[in-house]
């Protein structure tokens, strides 16, 4: 228990903890190898309250904060399975995005869905010549009386095929020097693997992962002006102000995933013998995993404080890039030291080790690189020049 | 209607483990809820979901640590719970089912309920006895190892189906008062929700006192103590296989090769 910890977030580990164990590696190797949805999982999350954790209760949720909805992710993580990452894109990105920046509307129309899980969002943000840089994007919006004709090319674009919804980042403005951040604007596309006007390309990724990834191609998709979020042209400050839950939900699957592998690690190394013995008897084995443990604790620490300063509605962009950065390393160090307690077992499909190296892996690539985020620190935190 | 449940902490021991004089060492102990009262506890709530004007009141006889555990109790239905302690209690150590029951009574004897279930057995010493034995000492009507019942408040009758040895079952109908002991798979137990978990942080834990309930120290005086905890020899090793049917069959027929059951 960490010292922001109380009884109430016990509780909280502990349900969750018991739903992610309901869901067994049977149950994820099965969606991971038909790409499907894992249906009974989210009904499950969602009647329990999960996915409502940080709506308020006016909207159909629970009216808690990012810190109850960051100890859910890590449950949901270390408990296996891939609930973790699968939060950050509804809960906690259309989640908060729509409760901090929608309007009344639609707020109603969509809180209540994030809580009883019927609404689910992906997000369309990433481009072909605009990875990192979402200034460069080229997708273009252009205003057409009440109605605004979208087009453009998105790519890396996951869950499209279960999404109800798409936060879909365009320009509405061309880019201007003097003001750089202006022009950007996020809009809500309603069912986007329906609609005519877009067409999905899929994409062959390697990593153990349930949802499919595609190509967007968007061409003369006509939205109403209600489509907005938040305000036109100012969609950048929007995102500015909702990557850092994004950076925190990251950190706390990464952080699941990489204790996770410690717990198998452990499991594996009081089982297995030896020369007569446990190897886990051995501190060849015992002190990197005591080393990686320690280090996500305190990767944990930092994680905490930068979700309770969200909920206090401080400044919590250092924070939450140091967490993001050290989960997503320290969880690939540790599950690669999984592996290596496992022996020849580690790569076989029979043990989960390997897959979580490869999704703790991706944590450090996406949604944002690590040498983005060690930027930021640079740039923001200690007021370096900036490097880019 | 009231339905009284009464709930204990167990201890579960890890797979190895340390004795250490009379108990096992607490560094490979995990508590938590016996197994049984959570399908105790589920039926209560389910009958206060069903039922108008139910109120359902858990009852543990533990130190302060039991409370998280209690706790999970009210955040899956249970209206309010009921901490029974004093120094004495630990002074005590090991309490038979007849000191306990006597403990119960008096609780029951504040609380007047029309119902009380308890778990069939606790998962750590096994007595089973401790329901019927609070049953005779409240002179409340009893039904053992109920593994369906069907209430009928206004009748004041519980139709129970008991488990009995040989996989007989016993169809009873019991008058209330009466105290059943609950038997595993009756229900499904279900998850605290969030808001569960949220409501029992302002639902009622109060702790008793011996002389809350008009008991002395001297109540506690347990005919039965602990002599020995030692680890019994096994007399032979069980290998569990996981995964599917496909990887368990060859190594079933490799284990089978190996100890000359099958040859080839």
């Amino acid at each position: 228990m960490t010292h922001v910890e109380t009884e109430l977030h016990g509780m909280i580990r502990e349900s969750v903890g018991e739903i992610a164990a309901e869901f067994d590696r049977s149950y994820w190797r099965e969606h991971i190898e038909n790409r499907t949805f894992p249906e009974s999982y989210w009904n499950e999350l969602a009647d329990q309250g999960w996915l409502g954790v940080a709506i308020p209760e006016t909207f159909g949720g629970e009216g808690l904060g990012m810190l109850e909805m960051t100890m859910v992710i890590e449950e949901l993580s270390r408990g296996g399975g891939q609930g973790g990452i699968v939060f950050v894109l509804t809960p906690v990105f259309g989640g908060i995005s729509v409760l901090r920046h929608g309007s009344t509307a639609q707020k109603e129309q969509i809180l209540p869905g994030i809580a009883d899980g019927s609404l689910r969002f992906c997000m369309g943000l990433t481009e072909p010549r605009a990875g990192t840089n979402t200034l460069a994007i080229d997708t273009t919006a252009t205003r057409d009386g009440e109605t605004f004709v979208i087009d453009g090319q998105k790519t890396f674009i996951s869950g499209v095929e279960n999404a109800d919804k798409m936060l879909l980042v365009a320009r509405t403005s061309s880019f201007d020097r003097s003001n750089p951040t202006h022009g950007v604007t996020m809009f809500l596309i309603d069912e986007p693997a329906e609609r005519d006007a877009i067409s999905l390309t899929e994409l062959d990724t390697t990593v153990p992962w349930f949802e499919r990834q595609y190509q967007v191609d968007i061409d003369g998709l006509v939205v109403p002006e209600e489509s907005v979020l938040g305000t036109e042209d100012g969609g950048m400050y929007l995102l500015f102000d909702t990557l850092n839950t994004e950076r925190i939900g990251g950190a706390a699957s990464a952080l699941g995933g990489g204790l996770r592998a410690i717990d198998l690690a452990v499991d594996y190394a009081c089982d297995r013998e030896v020369f007569g013995k446990p190897i886990g008897a051995h501190q060849a084995i015992q002190h990197p995993l005591a080393e990686y443990y320690a280090k996500l604790m305190a990767a944990r620490e930092i994680t905490y404080t930068a979700a309770a300063k969200w909920d206090a509605d401080q400044n919590c962009g250092m924070e939450a890039n140091a967490a993001k950065y050290l989960a997503s390393e320290y969880a690939t160090e540790a599950a690669s030291q999984a592996i290596q307690t496992h022996g020849g077992n580690g790569f076989t499909p029979e043990y989960e080790v390997y897959d979580i190296w490869q999704n703790v892996r991706l944590t450090q690539t996406a949604p944002i690189s690590n040498e983005m985020v060690k930027n930021f620190i640079a740039e923001h935190h200690l007021g370096l020049p900036r490097s880019y | 209607m009231k339905i009284l449940v009464t709930v204990k902490e167990v201890a579960e021991a890890e797979d190895d483990f340390d004795i250490d004089g009379l108990d096992i060492d607490e560094r490979y102990l995990e508590f938590d809820l016996n197994e049984w009262d959570e399908y105790a506890i589920e039926e209560a709530v389910q009958i206060k979901e069903d039922g108008d004007d139910v109120e359902v009141v858990s009852v543990t006889i533990g130190p302060e640590r039991a409370e998280e555990t209690i706790r999970m109790g009210l955040a899956k239905g249970v209206d309010r719970a009921i901490r029974v302690w004093d120094d004495a209690f630990a002074d005590v150590g090991m309490l038979d089912p007849k000191t306990k029951a006597d403990v119960l009574s008096a609780v029951v004897e504040d609380e007047q309920p029309d119902l009380v279930l308890t778990g069939v057995q606790a998962g750590d010493d096994s007595f089973g006895a401790t329901g019927v034995t609070l049953a005779e000492t409240i002179d409340f009507e009893w039904g053992a190892v109920v593994n369906a019942l069907d209430l009928d408040a206004g009748a004041g009758v519980a139709s129970v189906h008991r488990e009995l040895e040989g996989g007989i079952e016993e169809l009873t109908d019991i008058e209330l008062p009466a105290v059943l002991t609950i038997q595993t798979g009756i229900n499904e137990p279900r998850y605290a929700s969030l808001r569960g978990i949220r409501q029992a942080q302002s639902k009622p834990l109060d702790l008793h006192e011996l002389d809350d309930l008009g008991l002395e120290e001297s109540d506690l005086e347990s005919p039965l103590s602990r002599t020995a905890m030692y680890e019994p020899e096994s007399e032979g090793d069980a290998t569990v296989f996981e995964g599917s049917a496909e990887e368990t069959a060859t190594e079933l027929a490799s284990l089978l090769r190996d100890v000359g059951v099958v040859e080839g």
